[in-house]
């Protein structure tokens, strides 16, 4: 006699994912939903994502640069988003360069890791941002700066990995 | 694109550790701090080759820039003592040495580990390159475009597992 235990797992990526920029209203990341099926519904949620930011800034016309501050959060709904949208506790986090000193850029992944225990009665679960005011925005998924130019712009393909843990 | 698989991860063992209030560092060189949520007891699975420790944490400055190095460390005597894995999984973190940083971030570790026999304590330590290069772990001091009080009503959980490979 044989069993098959069949655990939900997700795993996708976005390819060359459109410039984001992150301002005062909170927004969702690009690649960073999922519909949830769980085996068990009071299975525990494994949920990896990342991409890449930066400051609001363009090397080539540094007259645009803000010191970037970020809020991120995860989500989880029972429609898709549509009207139920439930804010996980524990999710809250911030990103920042430098806030004190001007002219402080920064460049870097971001991997956002988390395990969500109360997943009962939801389908689905993402990440959303906003910045801390409208002079502290940020850049998602590309850079204007590569291979020591500021004009020849790449980007950073979102990864996401979901998976359902037994307790 | 989804799956379903029979087993996702080898034995794994998870743990979320919500958090009351903030926690630094210490402020002095040399002196090491387990951060909350980072402790956990695993046995790896039979026949294992390595083990994956993975966890995340907020961080943040105190005061100005800071400067810290982590290591994971083991127990085989039930937290008596403990040993560090290997030097060769420390990992520092910080912003330039120029004063005025404020830095902050999700910290995100995933380290693969030679596999053991029998359980094991492990835990994550921190400590500072020098007094003013301490942090502030799971609290934040804004959130949703303003300042989130002091002392922080705005934590970050503690993520972690541990599973065989």
């Amino acid at each position: 006699m044989s069993y098959f235990n069949a655990r939900f797992f997700h795993r996708s990526s976005v390819s060359a994912p459109a410039r984001q920029t992150i301002s005062t209203t909170y927004t969702e990341l690009t690649g960073s939903k999922c519909a949830v099926r769980l085996r068990n519904s009071s299975s525990a949620v494994y949920y990896k994502y990342c991409c890449y930011w930066s400051t609001y800034v363009d090397l080539n016309d540094t007259s645009t640069e803000e010191d970037s501050l970020i809020h991120f959060k995860l989500q989880k709904s029972n429609d898709n988003f549509v009207s139920n949208i439930v804010d996980i506790d524990g999710s809250r986090h911030n990103e920042s360069c430098d806030t004190i000193e001007n002219n402080d850029y920064l460049f870097k992944p971001k991997t956002a890791f988390y395990i969500v225990e109360d997943f009962s009665g939801y389908t689905h679960i993402r990440l959303v941002a906003r910045s801390y005011s409208t002079s502290q925005r940020a850049y998602l998924h590309r850079t204007f700066s590569w291979d020591g130019s500021n004009t020849d712009e790449k980007y950073f393909n979102t990864s996401l990995i979901v998976s359902e843990l037994e307790a | 694109m989804s799956y379903s698989l029979s087993s996702n991860f080898l034995k794994p063992v998870y743990q979320v550790t919500s958090h009351t209030t903030a926690q630094s560092s210490s402020a002095s060189a040399g002196v090491l701090t387990t951060i909350d949520g980072t402790a956990l007891s695993y046995t790896p699975a039979s026949g294992a080759t390595s083990v994956v420790y993975e966890v995340s944490f907020s961080m943040q400055k105190i005061n100005d820039r800071y400067f810290q190095s982590f290591r994971l460390e083991y127990s085989t005597n039930g937290g008596v003592s403990y040993t560090e894995f290997n030097a060769r999984y420390q990992r520092s973190v910080g912003p330039s040495g120029a004063t005025g940083q404020a830095y902050r971030e999700l910290r995100n570790f995933r380290w693969v580990l030679p596999a053991w026999s029998g359980s094991r304590d492990l835990r994550v330590v921190v400590g500072s390159y020098a007094t003013g290069r301490e942090a502030e772990y799971h609290g934040l001091d804004k959130w949703d475009g303003a300042s989130a009080g002091s002392p922080t009503t705005v934590l970050t959980d503690t993520c972690l597992m541990v599973y065989s490979i």
